[in-house]
């Protein structure tokens, strides 16, 4: 770190955030293939994400290249590099990002799009991949958002369709290959191809498609796990270790793109989860270990696990988390010994009707017999998450929202001899319609809506007086059910947008709706053109993609919902989403 | 019970109190240093840091307390096979209890890097002042004027660096540092303040807390 450095982060406000120098961080060289992981949020949420410490390590731990860090800075530093013309950089040997070979951006969520851009800028890096010739590092998305990249396309040279564990490896060694003969960007794109999950924009135009097959681990049993992790200078949004109990889900829920784009089911086995989280434990010192997945109470050694997890916790005073637990599968046993904060359930709905239309399989039995379960052993708060908006919803699915709070009140009373009242907490998000799932053709409400139901629904559970009623923004939803299914003309509108001062946007005090809205219509774009409902037989921007559910199937469930009827879990049958001969659903289901 | 006297450099000085605990009580966790734990619904590591060190500032003489039955050099030993880079044990003390060094301490001992250029004379002299006011700004205060006269135990120029002795809690080398230099018109290098002593009162006399803990 030069001296000019030094003082520039001393005026920062969480220095620590720009310095790294984590423990179990590894010790760089500067040689071979120079890689950069750059994640368009602060350091507190970035390190946060298991993804990037999974594939930082992988990387540090090939022979052949080198991995360090970048993060978007927060607004105090970016004023104060861009004041003193001073170019992004990594944490770990503070190399501007320019000097990289490869960038690997992480894209989690929507609104993080205009933060790649304003990386980009602060590292005085071309925006588009056909502005930059060879002196420039190639640039690289994975995450979450690539499920459909069409909006960030243009900005990237290449996209990582899919799980990175063993796809960044092949890329990596690639390009090593390229750079020994002398690289050409050209030539690499067009090798780089050949890589399953590699998805090339430039080479691959909506007017000249080739399938891209998404990549993900076959044996995650034996899946690339960094027990020796880097431990954050300053606390995380999530200041945990996480270990993965599987990937995939059983359950189907149609509105849900995780539980879809994630398969096949893929499970870790007892053991290896109790090795991994004891030397997880010994590595980084961790006091809380998070299991995580998309279901926890699903895992099938769920029995097997709790048990062993104790002679860790013992030894090593380590809480265990268990979190998304599902109400049909929540069980006495998951609970925690000590404390009795809260629990927290996602029925997502508030009728029968409407969880079957979106197969959400809990009954309000399953959601009375959890809260009986928690008041009886000491609980007093219950967080519910519903999701407004959804497809068919009707006044009367609102009022279902408000009928169950009522009846967890009611319950309260019956077991508290008539006094008192729970603390109940309702999170309301608002639907948005996204590729890969069974709803991705479906509708999603306008902002006018949202604010409608919203309001109804404040009003409403306000009367049942123990009800804390929080809602998600209807502005955010709205730009992000844009471009959760938009395509290549958006990168403008980012580009538009960034421009005009936006980004943070996931952070709702730096969100500017309206400038979201101005770029969209100088860019002559209507919103609506993306949060219509979709016809069937339309082009679909991801439609290039190949998740490996076939399309047919997303068809089928959407025929299913529209009628009202659920479909069971994996776990009860296969139901021949495409993966049969891959997925372990039902390995060891009933 | 250990108490336990470290570095903070390099990257680590930019590590605020609160993570300093942090990394201390994973630390532990990670070197196998059975270290006691609280009682109670929610158990945690019982760590008991020393005064705080200003952010940026480096230190060869920080401190902190654990109850352990572990010995001395085994617990220097496996601290420093893991520790946080920057945060290096520099030697164990055996205590019989916890010396409650974050109330106990009431002067530190600071050097600065400094171009005094023939100034020795009129800064040692500051003590011969009644009262030495200089700009002291805070972050409230930007405008704040302070007497250090009070606060400062004692200054020694001697070739590039000055080394004060001043209140530990509610005075700031840096700060005086930038003061003394703009008041001399002479040049000091904010990024190499070290802290490199720490003193407690006993009947009103000033001890290394060195030397206390090893008593």
């Amino acid at each position: 770190m030069d001296k000019l450095l030094q003082e520039l982060i001393l005026k920062a406000e969480k220095p620590a955030r720009y310095t790294g120098g984590e423990p179990n961080q590894p010790i760089m060289t500067k040689e071979g293939v120079r890689v950069c992981m750059c994640m368009p949020d602060l350091y507190e949420v970035g390190m946060s994400n298991l993804g990037l410490k999974i594939l930082y390590h992988r990387i540090n731990d090939l022979s052949y290249a080198e991995c360090e860090r970048s993060f978007a800075p927060a607004d105090d530093f970016g004023k104060i590099l861009r004041e003193n013309d001073y170019p992004l950089f990594s944490l770990e040997t503070s190399t501007p990002l320019k000097d990289f070979d490869l960038l690997g951006f992480s894209v989690q969520y929507e609104l993080l799009y205009s933060n790649i851009l304003y990386m980009l800028d602060l590292a005085k890096i071309p925006f588009y991949s056909c502005e930059r010739g060879d002196e420039y590092p190639i640039l690289m998305a994975g995450g979450p958002c690539s499920v459909n990249p069409e909006p960030f396309a243009d900005f990237f040279d290449l996209i990582n369709v899919g799980e990175g564990e063993d796809m960044l490896p092949e890329i990596i060694s690639l390009y090593k290959d390229h750079k020994e003969k002398g690289f050409n960007k050209q030539k690499f794109l067009e090798a780089a191809q050949g890589i399953k999950g590699v998805y090339v924009p430039a080479l691959n135009t909506p007017s000249n498609r080739r399938k891209v097959q998404k990549a993900y681990v076959e044996d995650f049993d034996k899946c690339y796990y960094p027990t020796k992790q880097l431990v954050p200078s300053i606390e995380a949004v999530h200041d945990r270790a996480m270990v993965e109990l599987y990937r995939g889900c059983a359950n189907g829920c149609r509105f849900c793109q995780a539980g879809f784009w994630y398969r096949p089911i893929r499970y870790r086995k007892v053991d290896t989860i109790l090795k991994l989280c004891e030397e997880t434990v010994k590595e980084t010192g961790f006091e809380e270990i998070s299991l995580g997945s998309l279901s926890t109470g699903d895992y099938p050694g769920i029995y097997d696990l709790i048990p062993g997890l104790k002679p860790c916790s013992d030894n090593y005073h380590v809480h265990f988390a268990l979190p998304s637990l599902r109400l049909d599968t929540f069980k006495a046993e998951f609970s925690q010994e000590a404390r009795k904060s809260s629990l927290t359930f996602a029925p997502e709905a508030g009728t029968q009707r409407l969880r079957d239309v979106i197969n959400k399989n809990v009954t309000d039995e399953d959601i009375m017999r959890s809260v009986e379960y928690a008041f009886g052993s000491g609980y007093q708060s219950i967080k519910l998450y519903f999701m407004l908006g959804l497809p068919t919803e009707t006044q009367e699915d609102l009022d279902g929202i408000v009928q169950i709070c009522r009846n967890i009140k009611h319950k309260y009373r019956e077991m508290h001899g008539g006094k008192g009242a729970p603390n109940i907490s309702v999170s309301c998000a608002v639907f948005v319609p996204k590729p890969f799932t069974p709803f991705q053709w479906a509708e999603q409400i306008t902002p006018e809506q949202m604010i409608e139901k919203q309001r109804y629904l404040l009003a409403e559970l306000k009367k049942v007086k123990c009800v804390d009623f929080k809602y998600h923004d209807n502005t955010t939803s709205h730009i992000e059910g844009v471009f959760a299914r938009g395509d290549r003309r958006l990168a403008r509108v980012i580009e538009k947008a960034y421009r005009m001062g936006a980004k943070m946007d996931g952070w709702t005090e730096f969100f500017r709706y309206d400038i979201w809205l101005k770029a969209l219509e100088e860019c002559g774009i209507s919103p609506r053109k993306y949060t219509r409902e979709w016809k069937v037989d339309e082009e679909l921007p991801w439609g290039f993609i190949d998740s490996g559910v076939s399309e047919k199937y997303f068809l089928h469930e959407k025929e299913l919902s529209e009628k009202g009827l659920p479909t069971a879990s994996c776990n009860k049958g296969c139901k021949g989403c495409g993966f049969k001969k891959l997925c372990n659903c039902n390995e060891w289901g009933e | 019970m250990i108490t336990l006297k470290y570095y903070k450099k390099d990257k680590a000085i930019y590590l605020s109190h609160i993570d300093v605990l942090r990394h201390m009580n994973r630390t532990f966790r990670r070197a196998g240093i059975d270290v006691a734990f609280s009682q109670g619904f929610n158990p945690h590591m019982v760590t008991k840091l020393g005064i705080p060190l200003p952010l940026a500032i480096n230190s060869a003489a920080e401190y902190v307390t654990v109850q352990t039955d572990m010995g001395p050099d085994d617990f220097l030993t496996k601290y420093n096979a893991v520790c946080v880079a920057g945060m290096e044990g520099i030697k164990a003390f055996k205590v019989e209890k916890n010396p409650n060094l974050a109330a106990k301490v009431v002067y530190a001992e600071y050097v600065i890097k400094a171009n005094i250029a023939g100034k020795e004379e009129q800064i040692n002299g500051i003590l011969n002042n009644e009262s030495f006011v200089v700009d002291y700004p805070t972050r409230k205060e930007p405008d704040r004027k302070r007497d250090i006269i009070p606060d400062v135990h004692s200054i020694n120029c001697s070739g590039d660096t000055i080394t004060v002795c001043i209140n530990a809690v509610n005075m700031r080398a840096d700060v005086l540092a930038i003061s003394i230099a703009r008041a001399f018109d002479i040049e000091v290098d904010t990024n190499n303040i070290w802290r490199t002593k720490q003193f407690i009162n006993e009947n009103g006399v000033l001890i290394d807390v060195d030397a206390y803990l090893s008593k």
